[in-house]
């Protein structure tokens, strides 16, 4: 009777005992949810995620002159805040600073060109992911009016998105 | 029996496996750290560098604060020494009768120009500031020394070695 009762308890006890094989299924299931969560939890189950080559151009305005000629095509553009990777300049424009003065006189408004300031055109060629219908290049979310802080190896500064074209690769 | 026992003394259990994995962590990480190590010394050389900068349209007061001498800090890192510094009557532009600009001088504020000698590192990202702090020219921010907190516009950053 003894020995039955103490059978028993051994039987239970070996009916719970944990294994390497637990341990492999345990880790399976946590794979599987994790992957599942990924997937539905980012929307990149449901929706296209394409990779496509842009082309993108930042303006800096009011630049002072003496910061002319720092940026050069080929230079690595970073995102100043969270360093990710936005691309690769392909072209560096100086363009006229323009000033919009009154004609006090006639009233009219009167453009002219700054005498101290330019403004900057970069052109930047990057891989971006077309995930749920936007832009994203590393994450980091490119269309136009987005202000782009950003650095290269010798030049930093920020400036609104003017356009976004898709090239072909 | 024996074998029972014995094969009960090497049965393989959890703790077992969770301090496996641990040590495989372990020793992942260190490689990983070394190697990331390696990396990072291996892209970056350690240079000092004259730091051009301007700021722009100030007092006379806030001028006599710059001291040659003064280390200058951003965002709590040293950026550098002010080696050497001029002031100039301000540059403004104001409209002229045609309603375009025209540069003038004010007389009542100036613009510094300086250099400050800084070490640090030159990375292919660019020059980084005590080795930490990523500056280029375009930088137009704070800056602070022990006499004066002021905008500055850093204009160029020139490797001396």
């Amino acid at each position: 009777m003894i020995n039955s009762t103490k059978g028993a308890k051994d039987m239970e006890k070996k009916k719970f005992r944990f294994n390497i094989v637990d341990v492999i299924l345990l880790l399976i299931i946590a794979a599987a949810s994790a992957a599942l969560g990924y997937i539905f939890l980012s929307g990149s189950g449901s929706e296209k995620s394409d990779t496509v080559e842009i082309v993108y151009t930042v303006d800096v305005p009011e630049l002072r002159r003496e910061l002319k000629n720092k940026i050069e095509p080929g230079d690595r553009v970073v995102d100043s805040v969270s360093l990710c990777d936005l691309g690769e300049v392909v072209s560096v424009e100086y363009l006229d600073q323009i000033y919009e003065g009154e004609d006090h006189k006639t009233g009219t408004l009167v453009y002219s060109v700054h005498p101290g300031e330019m403004m900057l055109r970069l052109t930047v060629k990057a891989t971006a992911s077309k995930a749920d219908g936007f832009y994203m290049i590393n994450g980091y979310y490119m269309a136009v009016g987005v202000t782009v802080s950003f650095r290269t190896p010798g030049f930093m500064s920020n400036g609104p998105c003017m356009s976004v074209e898709e090239v072909s690769a | 029996m024996q074998t029972a026992k014995k094969k009960k003394r090497t049965k393989f259990n959890i703790i077992d496996f969770i301090i496996i994995v641990a040590v495989v962590l372990v020793i992942v990480g260190v490689v990983l750290r070394y190697r990331l190590a390696d990396k990072m010394e291996g892209e970056s050389v350690g240079v000092e560098a004259e730091i051009s900068f301007i700021v722009p349209k100030i007092k006379e007061e806030a001028v006599s604060a710059f001291k040659i001498g003064d280390e200058f800090y951003i965002d709590g890192v040293k950026i550098g020494v002010l080696q050497s510094f001029t002031k100039d009557f301000a540059e403004t532009y104001v409209e002229n009768e045609n309603a375009e600009l025209v540069l003038t001088y004010c007389e009542d504020r100036y613009d510094v120009r300086g250099v400050i000698l800084s070490n640090g590192v030159l990375t292919e990202g660019g020059y980084m500031a005590s080795g930490t702090k990523f500056l280029a020219p375009g930088y137009d921010d704070p800056v602070k020394s022990k006499n004066i907190k002021c905008t500055m516009i850093i204009t160029d950053i020139t490797m001396i070695n």
